[in-house]
């Protein structure tokens, strides 16, 4: 009898969705922002149209920066699709080198050889906040970055096969249906984790050390809306994921805390009465972080890092 | 079963030993440690595609282990800083003996059996003076301790015998430990690890790396029937400078650093958990379970090296082709077909394979 209720507990977690996260949520999302750099690639060297489509790709990204497994682990992608945080400028060095190079340097070929910090939203972002001079420059840089998601796109069009098919020929990464869900539930904590502790995290700094300066795309006045789009990224991945309600909760609970701010850089983290509001989204994630292991991983029976943390 | 004689007067009298051959476990081509889904730990022989051929407790989590070349029978290290030993009998999981090491000493983890079984080398921490030390185990004795050598340097990690010989290799790692800080390194600032080559009890060569790499500390080796040795390395320095982790020491001639314009390293997050070379010789791979991925080179022609992506993979061997590799989430990876298992696999897998 204990055995059979041992066993029925074992066999009865909540499973996971592969194909549900993968239709629902990350395809749709990588081709989204595919779409919108691709658009900005296209705009008009003007300042109005350029800030438009700018703000359009950063938050298609900010809706995906999370999905770290697959085409984005490959060759630091992530860092030249977005270069932060940047404490010690090396964007506007990097800027002024290519600048200093000259037109020659403004080919999207040539940019795949600069350093990430000159390439991607970052680098974007200081010629559009000035005005898109010189033009040739933040073309040939929207077209790398449109270039990247094109590549992003294509990767997962090669790398969710192997989520969908685990134990399939040739299939090393993933073994087993529990893997692939494993996979999905740590691109999940590490998401949330990311959101607390870096969008967040990053400009919040401590109570008597903020670091307004640090906030992710403050220039254009992005951070609150990068932010509020991954919270919203997140919220859905947890309820394609399975069925986890506190989880989703804890992530709507920020995402609408995050829409109801008026502070666009999070230059607020310096004021004690508008610094309370992000530290209130912080622990609506830290309540998502504990749900998500109770609910999720609770549920998928997973241990992580038993090498990685032992480390000798 | 142990007979009444052997139960009474074994221990102190006759020498203890198993009497099966590992032909006689099923066979095993590797042996390595696991937690089980219970939360319990055990050394685990595996066959040559992956199955289960034995399966004997262990009392705690272990390093690595050691397997004497001919009977069932391996000795698996408490993790550093241990101050014993377990020799166990395959056939049945019997402790036939306990290691302890001697006072001022304690384990790293790693020993090395000699050619044909009847020593057993154990790398040792010296930590008042914080010398290296190899002890020295007569295992038809009972594995009665009968002396010690230096081990040529600071922290030695690893034994390896050398395939086909018995000379031996020793991973000085360079870090200064002492078991009242646990881990902690004492000598960041100063740590100089070296290789050393060991025969007869003496040592015969040192090698080091370059000046500029002495916080890489050499920990985990691997070698090739003709003399090649591979070593995993664990950079102590600042994280944000990148640094290759993978060393081949060629019987004779300089350093070679395979990976030493690869930009693919930073994703090792500083730290190299194992090394093997595949069956034939012509490719090595290192393992990374922090950034959860391995690389297996070409050893005559680096390029770019081949990429395994697994959460936590640490573990990587020979097998009689290719590579043998374990991960934390019960992965067993071998040919001709891949296997999870309900454990999480420790550290290290040792190869039977003759060599």
């Amino acid at each position: 009898m204990i055995r059979i209720l041992a066993l029925c507990l074992v066999a009865t977690p909540a499973l996971a969705d592969v194909d549900a996260v993968l239709d629902g949520h990350v395809l749709p999302r990588v081709a989204a922002f595919a779409n919108a750099s691709a658009t900005l690639a296209n705009a008009p060297c003007e300042a109005g149209p350029l800030e438009e489509a700018f703000a359009d790709a950063a938050i298609a990204w900010a809706g995906m920066s999370h999905l770290t497994l697959g085409p984005v682990e490959e060759a630091d992608r992530g860092l030249s699709i977005l270069f932060w945080p940047d404490d010690r400028d090396a964007t506007g060095r990097g800027l002024r080198l290519l600048i200093a190079q000259g037109e020659t340097a403004w080919t999207p070929d040539a940019l795949t050889r600069a350093s990430a910090a000159a390439r991607g939203l970052g680098a974007l972002e200081r010629l559009i906040v000035e005005g898109g001079e010189p033009c040739l420059l933040t073309g040939a840089l929207a077209d790398d970055l449109a270039a990247q998601a094109a590549a992003l796109n294509a990767g997962w069009d090669a790398f969710a096969p192997l989520l969908r098919d685990p134990g399939g020929a040739n299939n090393l990464r993933f073994l087993t249906e529990r893997e692939a869900q494993s996979a999905l539930y740590s691109v999940l904590t590490q998401g949330i984790e990311a959101l607390k502790d870096r969008r967040l995290g990053e400009p919040m700094g401590t109570f008597d050390a903020p670091h307004p300066l640090r906030a992710e795309l403050r220039r254009s006045g992005l951070s609150q809306a990068m932010a509020l789009a991954s919270a919203g990224a997140l919220a859905e991945l947890a309820a394609a994921l399975t069925d986890a309600p506190d989880t989703v909760d804890a992530l709507r609970d920020a995402e609408a805390r995050l829409r109801a701010l008026d502070d666009p850089s999070f230059a607020g983290v310096e004021d004690p009465g508008r610094r309370v509001a992000l530290e209130a989204v912080q622990a609506d994630l830290l309540r998502a972080q504990t749900a998500a292991a109770r609910e999720i991983a609770g549920g998928l029976g997973l241990t992580t890092g038993f090498n990685a943390l032992d480390g000798d | 079963m142990p007979t009444r004689r052997h139960v009474l007067g074994g221990l102190a009298a006759a020498p203890l030993l198993s009497r099966a051959a590992w032909a006689e476990v099923g066979a095993p081509t590797h042996v390595a440690a696991a937690r089980r889904g219970n939360g319990s730990y055990a050394l685990f022989g595996m066959t040559g595609v992956g199955d289960v051929a034995f399966e004997v407790p262990l009392p705690d989590r272990g390093h690595a282990a050691a397997a004497h070349p001919v009977r069932a029978e391996a000795v698996a290290f408490a993790r550093r800083p241990g101050t014993f030993a377990l020799v166990i009998d395959c056939a049945d999981g019997r402790v036939l003996r306990r290691l302890d090491s001697p006072p001022g000493r304690h384990f790293y983890g790693h020993g090395a059996y000699d050619r044909s079984g009847d020593m057993l080398l154990t790398t040792e921490n010296d930590y008042e003076s914080g010398e290296g030390r190899i002890g020295i185990w007569d295992v038809g004795a009972g594995y009665l301790r009968i002396g010690e050598v230096p081990s040529g340097g600071i922290g030695p990690h690893e034994i390896l015998r050398l395939p086909g010989t018995d000379r031996f290799v020793v991973a000085n790692g360079g870090l200064r430990t002492h078991p009242d800080s646990d881990r902690e390194v004492l000598n960041p600032d100063t740590m100089r690890p070296n290789l050393s080559f060991l025969s007869d009890g003496s040592t015969d060569r040192v090698v080091e790396l370059e000046p500029a790499l002495r916080r890489n500390s050499i920990r985990h080796l691997a070698a090739r029937r003709d003399g090649t040795v591979a070593a995993a390395l664990q950079w102590q320095g600042d994280l944000s400078e990148v640094v290759p982790l993978l060393a081949l020491m060629p019987s004779e001639g300089p350093v070679r650093l395979l990976a030493d314009a690869d930009p693919g390293q930073a994703e090792l997050q500083g730290y190299a958990g194992s090394v093997a070379f595949d069956g034939a010789g012509g490719r090595v791979a290192i393992t990374s379970p922090r950034g959860g991925l391995a690389q297996i080179w070409e050893v005559a022609s680096p390029g770019e090296p081949q990429i395994l992506r697994r959460p936590d993979i640490c573990g990587v061997a020979r097998a009689a082709e290719g590579f043998v590799f374990s991960d934390g989430g019960g992965g067993w990876l071998t040919a001709p077909a891949p296997q999870v298992h309900p454990v999480a696999w420790d550290n290290h897998i040792v190869s039977l394979l003759a060599g």
